[in-house]
């Protein structure tokens, strides 16, 4: 049986890494029916994500996207910054105009549990650096199809 | 800027303590909020609309996001920022003519880029002028004053009546600043 997130593809045929092996080690085309798998592909650093969703708007492009990045938030915010102001120079070089791109970013990772079994109560602390990238971009372009490549390209920077 | 002029609102209150005195409105065009968040960050209560310009695809979520916080916070202000593509003068029109409120449009122009978006969107750029007294041309910081006075000069080609306001959002706006403004626009 096909799976929801299967599904997904079929309706958002942008996924970065559709028909091709994921850096998480699955294939979609052979992996995504079976459930397990489909479990572990979602967790990992490029496939565990929303879509890139697309919008129109007085002759502009929107893309938004939101994404969890398993790295260290200065690598993260450096990267992004760097891949941002790269991706606004090709609009430009392109004859397109930024409206604004902008993106978020929240760091998480810290997790603490404690437990008691009556006496003194134990503490086992974790850390796994997450940072959570929202990104929206509105541009005036005539080639929306090779921006969207553009920003599937940042993203990939992001995972790697 | 958005902040300063919330916490200039906040500050010069005539209203109870207890009240809430500003509401913020945040609309994203895209579906991943931003602006939301930063606002959030510092404290700021907000209330988003996602997904559509509050001028045209989400007007009447607009209307009916206003008349729901008029009615569960009664503040004194409303602050609707609209997205960088929405044209101003027709969320004014929508908020007093369906809700019967005052309102004024206060437009923030990027002096830097100023004469890169005219050429390139003329009439968009001129219809978002349209019905406003109030212009701040920011980024003053970034250009000369000769590209200041020019920007302020196109600026008035497409609406004569509009005051023009040359800031940096880097720096603070006085209180003389933003009643000034507030006058200037009959508020």
């Amino acid at each position: 049986m096909a799976h929801e997130h299967h599904e997904h593809h079929e309706h958002h045929e942008h996924h970065e890494h559709e028909g091709q092996a994921c850096q998480c080690g699955h294939h979609h085309d052979e992996q995504h029916e079976q459930h397990e798998q489909h479990e572990q592909h979602e967790k990992s650093v490029l496939c565990n994500q929303e879509e890139i969703t697309v919008t129109h708007h007085e002759g502009a492009v929107i893309l938004s996207t939101e994404r969890v990045i398993a790295k260290e938030y200065s690598w993260v915010r450096d990267r992004l910054n760097k891949e941002l102001q790269s991706l606004a120079g090709w609009v430009e070089d392109q004859g397109g105009l930024v409206g604004h791109i902008k993106a978020f970013l929240a760091e998480t990772g810290y997790t603490c549990m404690l437990s008691s079994t009556g006496e003194d109560v134990q503490i086992k602390e974790t850390l796994k650096p997450k940072v959570t990238a929202k990104i929206t971009l509105i541009v005036f372009i005539k080639n929306e199809s090779e921006l969207y490549s553009k920003l599937v390209e940042t993203l990939k920077e992001l995972a790697n | 800027m958005l902040m300063q002029l919330a916490r200039h609102l906040v500050e010069t209150s005539n209203g109870n303590e207890n009240d809430k005195k500003v509401v913020i409105i945040e609309n994203e065009i895209g579906t991943a909020g931003i602006d939301n968040l930063l606002l959030e960050n510092e404290d700021f209560t907000v209330k988003n609309l996602f997904a559509g310009c509050a001028c045209c695809t989400s007007s009447a979520k607009l209307t009916d996001t206003v008349h729901y916080l008029s009615k569960e916070y009664s503040p004194e202000w409303i602050i609707i920022e609209a997205t960088g593509l929405a044209f101003p003068s027709k969320i004014k029109s929508a908020v007093e003519t369906e809700l019967g409120m005052q309102a004024m449009t206060i437009i923030v122009v990027d002096a830097k880029r100023w004469f890169r978006l005219v050429g390139a969107m003329e009439n968009f750029v001129s219809e978002q002028l349209e019905d406003t007294k109030s212009v701040l041309v920011n980024k003053i910081d970034l250009v000369d004053e000769t590209t200041v006075e020019k920007v302020q000069e196109s600026i008035r080609k497409y609406n004569r009546d509009a005051y023009c306001y040359p800031v940096s959002a880097t720096n603070e706006l006085s209180t003389g600043f933003w009643n000034d403004l507030f006058e200037k626009a009959g508020i």
